[in-house]
This record gives C-alpha cells, sequence and structure tokens, in this order.
C-alpha cells in the first residue's frame, strides 16, 4: 500500500516559551501524519525539545517523547539561525504546526498553504495569560465532572485534552488539505485547548442548558464507575437495555429488589447497587468477568494496566501494539496508529533518538 | 463559498454519539451528509425522557439536535430487499458510508464493505466499533467507560493510593474523541482517492483509540514501576492540584519550577521545593484563607496557571471568554455542538438543523436515488420508507 501522505512535507516547531501542552498537541498531530506517510521534520532547539525529559525516561529519553516523535526527522537550530531556516523551510513544505507565539513571530504571509495553529486559549482571554493543560480542563468543566464528591476535582490520566487538541489540529491539517488550492490561497487551522475541552464536554453543558443543572462528580454515587474484584478493579457499565443480562451475570437475588428495577430507581440507589454487585463478583477474576461479559454481551471493563495489555488477547490478534527501537539493544512497547486500512496496519517509524544538525538540511 | 469537503456525499448509519458526531463534522466541513434512520429503528438520541423546558426552541431532544445539525435525514428500511436496493442506489452516488452498529450488523443487512464495494468501487466504508472489527474481542459490547477500562485509561486515572476511576456517562470520554479521528481518519481517505488510491474500508477501534491516546503509558509499562495513579500531580509539574478556597470554589493551580520566586512574592514566605510536601501544603494554606476570585486574580497577576474548577453550567456562562466554538448555536437559537477546531479561510458553521424523522426521504430517493415519485409512494405505502408529514400528505401519486 502507498502511503496516503506520501509527498506531503510537514514541519513542525514550537517557541521557547509554548506551555507544555502545546507541545504536546504539535508534536501528536506530527505523529498522526508521520505515521501515515508524511515527510515530518521536528524542528528543536540546540538544547533538544523538553519533552525529551518529561520523566518517565527510558535511559535518557522520556517516554512521551519517543511516543510523540516516532517516524520524524529532527533537526537542531540555534536561535539565531531560527528565522533564515524557517522562512526556507516554509517555502518549500506543505503544512507548518506551530503554537501561537512561534506562528505569530513568523508572520502569516511567510507561512506555508496550510498552516495549524494551536494556543491554550481562543478569542477573549489575552494569549498571555499563564495556563496549563490542567487550567483549561477545570475551565472547560472537565475536572468538575470526574472523580468522588467528597475530595476534589480529578483530571484524567495521562493528556488527554492535549492530546485531544493534537487530534483536531490533525482534522483540520487534512481538512485544509483536501481543499483545491486557490492560487496563493493560505488556510489558517486554529485549534486552541479550550474550545476543544467545551467540545468533548457538550453533554454536560447541553444537559445544563437544557435542565438549569449541570451533572457533576458522583464517586461512589455514579451510575457507571469502577469496583473490585479478585484480582483488581471492573468498570462497572451498562444501559438500561443491559439490565436483564447482567443481573443474570451477577447472579445475586437481591438485585431482583424493588428498589433496582427501572434506570431511575437505580440510579438513586446507586451506591447500594455497586456494593451489592462488587460482593457478588468478589470471587471473581479479570479474565473470568471478560469471558462472561462476552458470552452474555454485557458491557463491563476489566481494568488492565498498559504492561499487560501488551498481552492482551484483542491487542494481539490486531496487531496493536509493537515493539521499535531505542538505539543499541533497547526496544520499547508502542501503538500502532488506531485505525486499519484495508486490513493492513500503519507502522510507526523509528524515534530520532539524536538530532541532527542543520547543516545538513542546507544541502 | 467553497469548503474543503463540498462535493463528498456522506451516507450517515453513525447512531447515539460515536458514529452521528463523526458524521456531523464531515457536515461542518462541505459534506453533504444524509442521515439514514429506519421505520423500525430510530437513533437512540431522539429517545428523550424529560420534559422540555419552557423555552424550548425545538420539538427534537437536546442530544440528537446537538449532534446531527447540518444533515438531512432519510428513513429507510435496510432489511427489506427494496430498501436495501434504494440503499445500495445511494451508495453508487456517493463517497462516503459510516456506521458504529454492533459488529455482525452490516454483514447481516447483506451490506458488508465487499457488498458496497461490489455498488461502488470507489466507496470509503467508516467502521467504527468499539473493539474493531476483527479479534476475539470484536463482538464485546462496550460503552465509552469499558473502553477506558480495557484500553489502560482507568488503570492510569484516580486518586493516589487509590482505585482506578472512569470518566463516565456524563462525559464518556472515549464516545467524544473518536469522532474527531474518525473524521480526519475519512477526510485522509477521500484526499488519497482524489489522488487515485480507489475506495478503502477503515477499521476504526476506539479501544485501540483509547490506548493511543495513552500511547507513552505503553511506551514506558516495561520501564517503570511508578505508581500509576496520582490523583492530580503530573511530571514535570513540581505541584498541581485543586485547592478548596475559603468561599468553597476548587481552584485548580499548576507550578512548576519557574514559578517558585514569582510564588513566594504571592505567599510573602519563603519556600521549600527539595521535594517535601512544603509548597503544596503552604500554597493550601493561603488559598483556603482566600476567597477564589482573590486567589486567581494574584496568581495569574504573577504568571502562575491558575483557574477555578467550572461545572457544565459556569462554562457556558463563559462562552466568549476564551472559547468561542467548541458549542455553538442552531439557526432556531437552540444549543447544539460546535466544532473542535477552525479554519479561517472556510470556517465551519451551522446551516441547518437536525432533520425530523424522513424530512429528507423523498426528495433524496428522487433526486439521488433516481426514483420517481410514484415510485417513492409505493415505497411509502410498503412501510420501506417514511415521509415527513407534510410530504405524505401530497398526492405523490399523481405528479410524474
Amino acid at each position: 500500500m502507498s502511503l496516503p501522505l506520501a509527498g506531503v512535507l510537514i514541519i513542525e516547531a514550537n517557541s521557547a516559551e509554548c506551555p507544555l501542552a502545546l507541545r504536546l498537541a504539535t508534536s501528536l498531530a506530527g505523529r498522526i501524519a508521520a505515521d501515515l506517510g508524511a515527510d515530518v521534520i521536528k524542528l528543536e532547539p540546540p538544547e533538544g525539545d523538553p519533552v525529551r525529559r518529561v520523566p518517565p525516561l527510558l535511559g535518557d529519553i522520556g517516554a512521551m517523547f519517543a511516543f510523540l516523535n516516532a517516524g520524524k526527522k529532527s533537526v537542531t537550530i540555534a536561535p539565531a539561525e531560527e528565522k533564515r531556516v524557517l522562512d526556507r523551510l516554509f517555502r518549500k513544505s506543505d503544512v507548518a504546526i506551530l503554537d501561537h507565539h512561534m506562528s505569530v513571530r513568523h508572520g502569516a504571509a511567510l507561512l506555508p498553504r496550510v498552516a495549524a495553529v494551536i494556543s491554550m486559549f481562543g478569542a477573549g482571554v489575552p494569549s498571555s495569560a499563564a495556563a496549563s493543560e490542567f487550567t483549561v480542563m477545570a475551565l472547560g468543566g472537565l475536572l468538575d465532572i470526574v472523580g468522588d464528591p467528597d475530595h476534589e476535582p480529578l483530571r484524567l490520566g495521562g493528556h488527554q485534552l492535549a492530546y485531544s487538541a493534537g487530534l483536531s489540529a490533525y482534522a483540520g491539517i487534512v481538512a485544509a488539505l483536501c481543499q483545491t488550492p486557490v492560487g496563493d490561497r493560505r488556510e489558517i487551522v486554529r485549534v486552541n485547548l479550550l474550545d476543544v475541552a467545551v467540545w468533548l464536554n457538550w453533554k454536560s453543558a447541553t444537559i445544563a442548558a437544557w435542565s438549569g443543572r449541570a451533572p457533576n462528580r458522583c464517586g461512589r454515587a455514579s451510575e457507571w464507575q469502577v469496583i473490585r474484584c479478585a484480582d483488581g478493579w471492573v468498570a462497572l457499565v451498562y444501559q438500561d437495555s443491559d439490565w436483564p443480562a447482567l443481573q443474570e451475570l451477577v447472579g445475586d437475588p437481591r438485585l431482583g429488589d424493588s428498589r433496582f428495577q427501572t434506570r431511575a430507581q437505580r440510579r438513586l440507589h446507586a451506591r447500594e447497587l455497586a456494593g451489592i454487585i462488587e460482593q457478588a463478583i468478589s470471587p471473581r477474576r479479570r479474565d473470568q468477568l471478560r469471558e462472561v461479559a462476552l458470552t452474555r454481551r454485557v458491557p463491563l471493563g476489566p481494568i488492565w494496566s498498559p504492561a499487560e495489555l501488551e498481552r492482551d488477547p484483542q491487542n494481539l490478534a490486531r496487531d496493536f501494539l509493537g515493539r521499535i527501537s531505542l538505539g543499541g539493544d533497547a526496544s520499547v512497547l508502542m501503538p500502532r496508529l488506531p485505525v486499519l486500512w484495508d486490513g493492513e496496519a500503519f507502522r510507526p517509524g523509528r524515534i530520532p533518538v539524536s538530532s541532527e544538525s542543520v547543516e545538513m538540511q542546507r544541502s | 463559498m467553497t469548503r474543503p469537503l463540498n462535493g463528498c456525499r456522506v451516507l450517515d448509519l453513525g447512531i447515539i454519539t460515536a458514529g452521528a458526531a463523526t458524521s456531523a463534522l464531515l457536515a461542518d466541513i462541505g459534506a453533504d451528509v444524509i442521515k439514514i434512520e429506519s421505520p423500525t429503528y430510530r437513533d437512540p438520541f431522539r429517545k428523550w425522557t424529560s420534559t422540555p423546558p419552557p423555552d424550548a426552541t425545538s420539538s427534537l431532544p437536546p442530544f440528537f439536535r446537538a449532534t446531527n445539525r447540518n444533515k438531512s435525514g432519510i428513513s429507510l428500511d435496510l432489511k427489506s430487499a427494496a430498501g436495501n436496493e434504494a440503499f445500495l442506489r445511494l451508495v453508487e452516488r456517493s463517497d462516503v458510508v459510516v456506521e458504529n452498529f454492533r459488529r455482525g450488523v452490516m454483514p447481516r443487512l447483506g451490506l458488508g464493505y465487499e457488498r458496497l464495494r461490489a455498488a461502488n468501487p470507489q466507496i470509503i466504508l467508516a467502521s467504527i466499533s468499539s473493539q474493531g472489527d476483527t479479534g476475539p474481542d470484536a463482538g464485546y459490547v462496550s460503552y465509552g467507560s469499558t473502553l477506558e477500562a480495557v484500553g489502560g485509561l482507568a488503570w492510569r486515572t484516580g486518586y493516589s493510593d487509590d482505585g482506578p476511576v472512569v470518566s463516565g456517562r456524563d462525559l464518556n470520554y472515549p464516545d467524544q474523541v473518536v469522532a474527531i479521528f474518525a473524521a480526519a481518519m475519512i477526510m485522509t481517505a477521500w484526499r488519497a482517492r482524489r489522488g487515485g488510491s480507489g475506495g478503502a474500508h477503515l477499521d476504526l477501534s476506539q479501544r485501540e483509540l483509547t490506548s493511543f491516546l495513552s500511547g507513552e503509558a505503553f511506551v514506558a509499562a516495561a520501564a517503570t514501576a511508578e505508581s500509576p495513579r496520582n490523583g492530580n500531580a503530573q511530571a514535570p509539574h513540581l505541584v498541581q492540584d485543586c485547592f478548596r478556597s475559603s468561599d468553597e470554589v476548587w481552584v485548580a493551580v499548576t507550578i512548576d519550577g519557574r514559578d517558585v520566586p514569582a510564588l513566594e512574592r504571592v505567599l510573602g514566605r519563603g519556600l521549600e521545593t527539595d521535594g517535601t510536601d512544603a509548597l503544596r501544603v503552604a500554597l493550601a494554606e493561603w488559598i483556603s484563607a482566600r476567597d477564589s476570585s482573590s486567589c486567581v486574580e494574584r496568581l495569574s497577576a504573577a504568571s502562575i496557571a491558575v483557574a477555578p474548577v467550572l461545572n457544565g453550567k459556569q462554562v457556558l456562562d463563559g462562552a466568549g471568554r476564551g472559547w468561542n466554538y467548541g458549542l455553538t448555536r442552531a439557526t432556531d437559537g437552540s444549543l447544539v455542538k460546535g466544532f473542535p477546531f477552525q479554519l479561517e479561510a472556510s470556517p465551519l458553521a451551522i446551516s441547518c438543523d437536525a432533520p425530523a424523522l424522513g424530512a429528507d426521504t423523498a426528495e433524496v430517493l428522487t433526486k439521488i436515488g433516481g426514483y420517481s415519485r410514484a415510485e417513492v409512494a409505493a415505497l411509502a405505502s410498503a412501510g420501506v420508507i417514511e415521509l415527513d408529514d407534510e410530504t405524505a400528505r401530497q398526492p405523490l401519486r399523481t405528479t410524474q
């Protein structure tokens, strides 16, 4: 299969003052494009992208850097050379992925035909305002809705908002590439973390607009929540129509109680209901629960760690996690792009463990 | 104004969020999206149990309206031979089919990829499923938070020294992100097809996307034995958490090493940063003694990342202050889903409201399917299609 983005040249670059979240978003958009066959050149300052040093470290390279930059070519430029090199590279390239400060510094006139510009906020907040991925999640309602009401609001693991912004940037870029070029018209793709957060959290705002009351985190009183089993945890997830099958799977006569017979009643008694189910399944292991959930078609989710998922039957069957070299004998687990295209996978490229100097680029 | 996906016709079998929101995003970028329901099956989002508020501007339920604006809508029974044939006729004249049924439904309808490709070799079929089209778990029933569990995200979400946590029913995170990724892959395939690559079958697994968005945890899996759940703390930040202010608002703060001198000035005291909890404790004390607006004002004046923790209602009240299009208004003024990005030269916009059931059946079948009005009337009386009330009242049989 010839790769769908073969022949597309993409430059990604971040300013020195760029918040971590925007580096991650920039890099994820570039990683997706690289897997799909684009030539992606990542520009780094002489001391390297700070993400290289974000723990956990594998030797001297951060796991997040390895994940986000597989398949790219890394090029180092000194600050004094930056403007000249970027102008030159932009002229030759199809797409630029930049944070807001970087795009302002270089001016729209010099950008390639498609440029994605990523910022923390959209209009209405000064671009100089200090913010982190976490504080933008707070403003987008993504913290308030997760966790336990008796404890502080909770972020989702990892960098879900920055990565969602990276997905959005890639989507915007490919949308712009679909546009038939008209003269020298340029398309700027705007992505900001707060609009992405609001977009992701649309249900909460829609419920609030409709009922006057926003949903909030309910902890042990949640309709969907995590409960214990013999060797770990399982997510208790079900819709109204799954209730009879769930009852059978759990096999505890207390579920037949009149307090649990409608969705409204189950929500009202969610804490007690989860307690009963937890007690009933406590002798069962996650692999047993997987088996029975599969046969009875109940959406229970055994909770697996990333290390355990390397040997997961579904991931093995779909060849989702491969190993790629970290230089020398070391290798790491690396998820491929989550799509099979006519049954074929896109293999992640090599990790740019070290950068090349810009001198190579001039030739 | 031309939009990037002008000329791309999408048959949208997507339901609830994952499928329907994917097609909605394609519509926002200029695709002609036809939502297909059936006389025997409606998008579950058409059901909404609570009473509408007195100022409701639309009779359609809010989740349905939010996710299906910018589409036309038809009702066609794919299980009947005549309905199946009508669908394939539309496939011949379309570019993309989006579906997120349970695995096996499309083949059982006689509408697997091979059949669609026989009707139109250029067709792009996007199959969005929870676990993927293949593998032992392909038939595993899952909703968004199931995938957080089996995809590795729940394992790394939670308070320190406590169990895993899922995003839950009101956020249902994996169902949201998949629409961005699936729409992006469909556009990638559409662009490649214009370059001569032909049609394609895109097998999109929501579980794999959930894992991919935790990619660094897989890369680090073998190398680290670190505690998987740390509450809100996160490397490389010195301190990151929510703290309760005197007016009982949670205030989210992220402190980096370089912020310490500024924080010392705001707090009016020296701070230890040698890995002890001193900085955190000092900040918690300082915030607990002040109201939230004063905390936010003083910390942000010192260029420290800070924000009040808002709920969905407060988020809405903040429209125009840092967000402008993540949610937007339909032409009737009701709140609908907006866009996760914006294009400057050809902006994404809402041009029509979500369709009533069967609103465009007659027009789509005649103009795109090539059916005569008499044939449409016959399909309607056979129960293969549903027409909107107005069309149904018109004397279709007599006008050719």
